[in-house]
């Protein structure tokens, strides 16, 4: 019956006037015509109302002349003023805006926006669904200020890194936490580190775990970016944390909702070659080379378009297919999703299965669950990429021959040098050589809520994440990564299990007009992973892919097995004056396994202090200004060790005898956790009724005490030493501009600006060296992702560093070979050959960062048509061209056409006299076309593209809903859509490759990472799609 | 007041058993400890890859072979620049040997397996050794310290103090009463045998004080007593065996592994077995040790100059270490082949300090016999027949007694004894003697010297490059290991 929300007021006899009649009516959500429950319908002065109905129906006693107003939470309130009907259905539009009352914050909890202390940002499920991705935190780029996302690749089923206002640390896990109803989830991406070839996460790329959830499961995703974040979910979460809260079913009449999506999508952006000069060397034709330094091509001869022959268009088609409904008591949600994508490259393809049940049952009044389990079964085949892929071998393959032809009329490989070291043809890596990974994975989570007491909550959640997958990996004897093991079969089986749980009791009272909130609690995470890999060769069957079909004496094995568990204790305590002044503070204390004893627990504390002028009486009735808060927040945080780096590994010797002896890494019983202090303050402001909503805020994070394992001398007693060190910090501020400039009853517009900017700055880094790197971004010649120290001059006394100033100081930065210049600037030439000596010291050649990024949506909706896009702007920041400097050393590069004419390198001769008041400048003349070691002249600091900006439309979608009228005459839809969608349609950027948004490894890569390197990647391509959506 | 016990109790026993409940950070899939009987046999392995990785280049500078082209940096006594050549035994010293040792005397202190700790102790004493022998100074005080990256250097004289030390501690602790021994099972050189052991260890110390021969503070009778007390003959040489199967455990001068195809026998030593310095006597060992060209003769490649006969049918061309023409064979010869064992310390090398100690005391007599009975040794280390030593030893090659024995037939026939593997030892000697042609008898250097000598002889190798130059640059910088000529600055034990 009606009884459950109880607001039920009894009309007053006295306030019936004359003309009293019964009003009913029925309440559906503008968006998608369905009925809405629990409306409040309020006389306005009246203190009468009542709420609706299962069906959205209502029924109240009303005069003429009363105003009724409609509200619910999280929905725009309406307001009617009566006349005679006896009939009034209303329609309610959601909150557009991102200034929402209500958020859901850390552990599950909907807080109050008004009390938070620190900038959060919500984006709605929906608006990630819309755009069609599958994975769903590529969606987020550009509607979230501070966060920073980048796809390793164009293909399907590639990982995504994901940072929330910069890098958090030097050496550690910049992802943030991924946190689903309340509870973390994995976010892993497979580590070659544990096959038995021990690769360094170049080559191939696995999707990472937080992909897996279905973005049409998604309420809404709540942001937390800086350090308070891990005052609310632990360490896991010092560099912020996403929040994801699903779907719940509603109460109400049973509703089963489809939906399809069908989606094109094709590939337009390529790295521009040269087709001007055939292969050779030094100016004469040598079919037998794999450069390009032969004589011009001759006019007439054919050439082939091999890019454009090799992608094709892919397809994808997604189903989904949800039933809800239930009791007041008892409701449920069951979808299941099916999406099969085949991406632009030739057997690349993702399919996964998701299936999810949610439950929420009202136990007793004081008890209640939530619960929901939910299984994905995904699997991927994804080519190789990099130096080894298909785009480098499709650029290097001479294009006056078809690429298409990659077999000879026998079936073995067509090749067209005849030498072990001649790259696949594109169509033969991709065909013969195979990479695919399957994925199983349910997640748990169980939670049960308890009120024995008016003003005591007590939550409890348990959770389960387990995956295991199963990964192959193909070398095909012919091909040339299999030809030196003669066919190389590696697999890997990969189980991971993770165990959570948390308990808060929460207690709020009120003294007047303070209100306080109490929180005790403790969470317990146990991780579990371990992955068996092995390795085969010598093929017996050149196509059998089976690790039976290898050479068993070359099988060789390997376990690697992670447990860890971590366990803490958080207190917070709210104190709010009226709604006029907020002050927080929490504290938590966490033990972590993967530190040493005498480390193991540590403890970190936030404040906060929220004031919202507003309330005052001074602006009561401002015309202007209708909410006003300044907030402040300052925080501590701290990260952990990985597991097994306090003790060195014994790893078992080859050499006569057998036996073990230590690995190279070392270890360090007193290492300390890394520690992290940070400050945020802001503004939040609604102007103009709340047609204009703006958000800034203002941080500086440091970070103390980075865990790198570091190169040290060997008096360590290991080649690599385990130290704390390095002090660094981000600061910078993001502005959130919210508009609705058109506000009608059929006819609204809304505008969202993200605004980020901010810069890095390193103090020291660890063991007191000039320049921290990961090894693993060290892919193509001589530049990697590292981060530099300001005072870079100590450690180079004589090295002029004038023309390295870029990158200096920053943790973003990318090191690498530059010009060797004397003390004035000049460049010094090799008097031998007349090409510039290359200064073969790492310096800083460029810095990744941004000086700004802008994410810009726009929103219109014109009675049933809506209409949405999303621009994601950039200003600054350099890019690595890695693909670029390849086709210059091979001799395919569009930079320098005519290689006939004379090149002089503006220098000075390195005589010795270079340094002194007269140099010799240089008149040697090099001429390119016999001159072939003029290609490999110039150091990697060329090759870095300076300041790229760029616009990229993302997302754009077209909504149409079936009016009700439409529907009301059927009996079985009660609701319909049909959208359309485009993603990365459109990109204009100053870069010259084919994508400045690409990444050199995978997100597994720890550290900073390796955005901004671009080597045979392919960029994103734009897509097309399409479908309905229906609730029956 | 039960039910408000019950909660605390049980939260007490929680919070006392938390800390065995974090006690998961020892990683299962690869042991963090281990037992010393598997972590014994790679220690050798490390002790052999030191000595003979590195023996390549010192074999450069004591003559012993020298690099099939001219100009070599190495023949030049000059060094590579930038790179890790010549720097294993740093790494063996410090990573490989160095900080297993530590977990081996920490296992054995442990469970009471003093024979274990002894033979660490004796391990890393000789490791001491023989790497300050090559480089100098070293980090020794602030060694293996975690959680520090800045290593000072300590003086060779407290290296020198520091290997007495430790090998008096090992002879402690093999005597120790009442332990089982149980050594055998993880000693690939001596089975587990502890008198060989100690045997061992006197001979390293033996070397230890023999090495100070130009100090005034220099006792041969010290020395004689350090050799009595060290090998008995031959049975008891520290040999590290191979098995020879795959370049895993094959022997590193060996065709299999293939680093030694650019090394060619050294005229010198070649001179010193044709006859040519001994009286025209043909030692036995030539046809043994080395390989004749195709014209039967025996030639070796002068210093820095390589072999100009290098080309395929010329029949002067000189054959490589493993006695092939230009090729990799598949089996080797001698110490070059697959399986050959690697000597760390032989017999006759001790009986040869012995003797130089009875020399330069005086006694002609002691000396004598040591040299016999060391130069005999030393042939029947090769393989010499007994008939073919007997005949050498009855030559108009060997001094017939201890007024006709100089010391050049001594330090000649430990060159000789001690060739390959033993190159580090020999280049000890050389800069004992200041590489004194009287003593060399014959030995030429070569003209044109590497150019940041200014003239000089090498007498020392910088330490390894991409753990001192590039990681600890300052502490180098302390010592004035970053000058040009370092590698020319004569080492503490050569100085008197």
């Amino acid at each position: 019956m009606k009884g459950f929300l109880l607001f039920t007021l009894l009309c007053a006899q006295a306030g019936l006037s004359a003309q009293a009649r019964q009003l009913k009516g029925n309440v559906t959500d503008a968006d998608d015509g369905t009925p809405m429950i629990g409306v409040t319908v309020l006389v306005v002065g009246a203190g009468s109302g009542t709420v609706t109905d299962l069906e959205g129906n209502y029924s109240l006693e009303v005069s003429t002349g009363q105003v009724l107003r409609f509200s619910y939470t999280g929905y725009r309130p309406r307001e009617v003023k009566l006349a005679n009907e006896t009939v009034l259905d209303m329609q309610l539009n959601p909150e557009a805006t991102a200034l929402g009352e209500i958020v859901v914050t850390a552990l599950g909890i909907k807080e109050e926006k008004k009390k938070l202390a620190y900038s959060i940002q919500e984006v709605k499920g929906e608006a990630l669904q819309n755009t069609g991705r599958d994975n769903f935190i590529v969606s987020l780029q550009g509607r979230v200020a501070g966060l920073s996302m980048t796809p390793t690749s164009g293909q399907a089923g590639a990982s995504v890194a994901v940072q929330l206002r910069g890098p958090s640390s030097i050496d550690g896990n910049n992802q943030p936490l991924f946190v689903v109803d309340g509870l973390p989830i994995d976010n892993r991406t497979f580590n070659q580190g544990a096959l038995v070839s021990d690769q360094p996460n170049r080559a191939n790329d696995y999707q990472n775990r937080a992909g897996d959830i279905n973005p049409a499961d998604i309420e809404s995703i709540t942001v937390l970016k800086g350090p308070e974040a891990a005052a609310l979910y632990g360490i896991d979460a010092s560099s912020g944390a996403i929040i994801i809260t699903t779907k719940k079913g509603t109460a109400g009449k049973g509703k089963i909702s489809y939906d399809n999506l069908f989606r094109s999508e094709n590939l337009y952006r390529f790295p521009q070659y040269s087709n001007e000069y055939t292969r050779g060397f030094n100016g004469s034709f040598d079919p037998t080379t794999s450069s390009f330094f032969g004589p011009k091509l001759p006019a007439n001869t054919p050439t082939f378009d091999n890019i454009g022959a090799f992608f094709r268009d892919g397809f994808t088609q997604t189903h989904n297919l949800g039933f809800e409904g239930g009791t007041p008591a008892l409701s449920y949600r069951l979808s299941s999703t099916y999406t099969d994508q085949k991406g632009v490259v030739p057997t690349n393809d993702f399919n996964r299965i998701s299936v999810r049940l949610s439950a929420t049952a009202k136990i007793s009044d004081k008890l209640s669950t939530s619960s929901s389990i939910n299984f994905v079964n995904s699997n991927t085949t994804a080519p190789q990429r990099g130096a080894n892929g298909y785009l480098i071998s499709l650029l290097s393959w001479p294009f006056y021959d078809d690429a298409s032809i990659y077999l000879n009329s026998d079936g073995t490989r067509r090749q067209l040098i005849q030498s072990s070291s001649e790259q696949d043809n594109p169509l033969f890596n991709v065909y013969a050589n195979k990479n695919s990974t399957r994925n199983k994975r349910t997640i748990g989570n169980f939670s049960l809520l308890y009120d024995p007491l008016r003003w005591l909550n007590i939550t409890g959640r348990i959770g389960i994440d387990a995956y295991s997958t199963i990964g192959n990996t193909l070398l095909h004897p012919e091909s040339i990564y299999g030809i030196a093991g003669r066919g190389v079969i590696e697999s890997y089986s990969e189980n991971s299990l993770l165990l959570n749980g948390n308990v808060l009791a929460t207690a709020k009272k009120s003294f007047g007009d303070f209100k306080a909130t109490l929180t005790f609690g403790g969470s317990l995470d146990d991780r579990n992973y371990e992955v068996t890999s092995i390795r085969g060769e010598k093929m017996y069957i050149p196509d059998y892919n089976s690790i039976n079909n290898t050479d068993p004496t070359t099988q060789r094995n390997k376990l690697t097995i992670t447990r860890q568990r971590l366990l803490s204790l958080l207190g917070t305590f709210d104190i709010g004056y009226k709604d006029l002044l907020f002050f927080n503070i929490r504290g938590r204390n966490d033990w972590s396994s993967t530190l040493p004893e005498v480390n193991r627990s540590f403890f970190y504390p936030s404040l906060g202090l929220s004031f919202i002028f507003t309330e005052l009486p001074l602006f009561a009735n401002s015309p202007v200004i209708s909410y006003g808060k300044l907030r402040a927040t300052l925080s501590q945080t701290g990260k952990d060790a990985p597991p097994y780096k306090i003790l060195p590994a014994l790893t078992p010797q080859t050499t006569t005898g057998g036996g073990f002896a230590f690995g190279f890494f070392g270890g360090n019983p007193n290492l300390k956790p890394e520690r992290t202090e940070g400050y945020e303050f802001g503004t939040e402001l609604k102007l103009f009724k709340s047609r204009v909503g703006i958000d800034f805020a203002y941080f500086k994070n440091t970070r103390f005490d980075q865990i790198v394992s570091q190169r040290l001398s060997y008096g360590t007693g290991f080649i690599f030493g385990l130290v704390n060190g390095g002090t660094f910090s981000n600061q910078g501020f993001e502005v959130q501009l919210a508009l609705t400039p058109i506000q009608k009853k059929s006819v609204e517009w809304n505008l969202l600006v993200n605004f980020t900017t901010f810069t890095t700055s390193v103090k020291n880094l660890p063991a007191d060296q000039a320049e921290f790197y990961n090894s693993d971004t060290w892919l193509f010649g001589n530049a990697r992702a590292s981060a530099f120290v300001a005072d870079l001059q100590r450690f180079f006394p004589s090295v002029n560093l004038d023309y390295n100033q870029r990158g200096m100081g920053s943790a973003t930065a990318i090191g690498g070979y530059s010009y060797l210049r004397n003390q004035k600037g000049e460049i010094l030439i090799n008097p031998s050959n007349g090409l510039p000596v290359i200064n073969t010291n790492f310096l800083p050649i460029g810095d990744r960062n941004p000086q700004f990024t802008v994410g810009l949506t726009n929103e219109f909706k014109f009675g049933n048509f809506s209409l949405s896009f999303l621009l994601d702007i950039r200003k600054g920041g350099d890019v690595f061209n890695g693909t670029e400097r390849f086709l210059f050393q091979r001799g395919l590069s569009t930079k320098l056409q005519d290689r006939s004419q004379p090149y002089l390198f503006n220098g000075v001769l390195r005589d010795g006299r270079e340094n002194s008041e007269n140099p010799t400048r240089n008149t040697i003349q090099v001429t390119p076309q016999t001159r072939s070691d003029f290609f490999s002249a110039a150091p990697e600091s060329d090759f870095v593209e300076k300041d790229i900006n760029w616009i990229r439309l993302r997302d754009v979608t077209v909504q149409y809903n079936l009016p009700s009228s439409l529907l009301k005459g059927s009996k079985l839809f009660k609701s319909a859509r049909i959208f359309l969608t485009g993603t990365d349609l459109w990109l204009l950027t100053n870069y010259t490759g084919a994508d400045p948004n690409v990444n050199g490894n995978s997100a597994t890569t720890r550290g900073v990472g390796a955005f901004g390197f671009d080597f045979g990647t392919i960029s994103l391509p734009r897509t097309i799609s399409g479908g309905i959506r229906v609730t029956l | 007041m039960k039910h408000i016990v019950y909660p605390f109790a049980f939260l007490l026993v929680l919070l006392s058993s938390c800390d065995s409940y974090f006690d998961i950070n020892q990683d299962p899939s690869n042991p963090q400890v281990a037992e010393g009987y598997a972590l014994l046999p790679p220690i050798f392995s490390q002790m052999v890859r030191g000595d003979a990785w590195d023996a390549r280049y010192v074999g450069q500078y004591v003559q012993y072979w020298g690099w099939v082209s001219s100009g070599n940096n190495w023949d030049r006594h000059g060094f590579a620049p930038g790179s890790d050549a010549c720097g294993e035994k740093w790494r063996s010293h410090y990573w490989s040997i160095g900080t297993n040792i530590a977990l081996i005397i920490n296992d054995g202190t442990e469970k009471n397996k003093w024979d274990y700790v002894g033979a660490a102790k004796a391990i890393r004493a000789w490791s001491w050794q023989s790497t300050t022998d090559l480089h100098g100074e070293m980090i020794l005080k602030q060694s293996w310290e975690p959680n520090r990256y800045v290593f000072d250097y300590d003086t060779q004289k407290d290296v020198y103090a520091e290997v007495v030390k430790l090998s008096n501690e090992a002879l402690a602790d093999f005597d120790k009463a009442g332990y089982s021994p149980s050594l055998s099972r993880g000693d690939i050189v001596y089975r587990g045998d502890v008198s060989r052991w100690k045997k061992f260890i006197f001979a390293n110390l033996a070397r230890n004080a023999h090495h100070l021969s130009n100090k005034s503070g220099y006792s041969p009778d010290k020395v004689i007593e350090l050799v009595d007390k060290s090998f008995a003959s031959n049975a008891d040489n520290f040999m590290v065996p191979h098995a020879g199967t795959n370049t895993g455990d094959g022997n590193f001068y060996g065709p299999l592994r293939n680093n030694m195809g650019s090394f060619v026998q050294s005229s010198y030593i070649i001179s010193l077995l044709d006859g040519t310095t001994f009286k025209g006597v043909r030692d036995p060992r030539l046809p043994i040790m080395f390989t004749a060209s195709p014209d039967n003769v025996f030639r070796g490649v002068a210093p820095a100059s390589g072999d100009p006969n290098n080309i395929a049918g010329r029949t002067n061309r000189i054959p490589n270490l493993w006695g092939a023409l230009g090729v990799v064979p598949t089996t080797g010869k001698w110490i070059f082949s697959n399986n050959a064992p690697h000597a760390i310390l032989i017999y006759p090398e001790l009986q040869f300090i012995k003797a130089e100690a009875a020399f330069r005391k005086g006694d002609r007599n002691l000396a004598y016999t040591a040299f016999r009975t060391g130069l005999s040794a030393a042939m029947d280390f090769v393989g010499v027949s007994a008939a073919n030593r007997d005949t050498y030893l009855a030559s108009a090659a060997v001094p017939k007694n201890g007024t006709e024995l100089t010391l050049s037939d001594i330090m000649l026939q430990k060159y000789i004894a001690l060739y390959g593997q033993g190159a580090l030892e020999t280049w000890v000697d050389m800069r004992r003697f200041n590489y004194n042609p009287d003593i060399y008898l014959g030995i030429s250097f070569p003209t044109s010297l590497y150019p940041d000598n200014s003239g000089k002889f090498v007498h020392r190798v910088r330490p390894r490059y991409n753990s001192e130059y590039v990681w600890n640059l300052a502490s180098l910088r302390a010592i004035g290991a970053d000058l040009p000529d370092y590698h020319t600055k004569p080492l503490w034990f050569s100085q008197p």
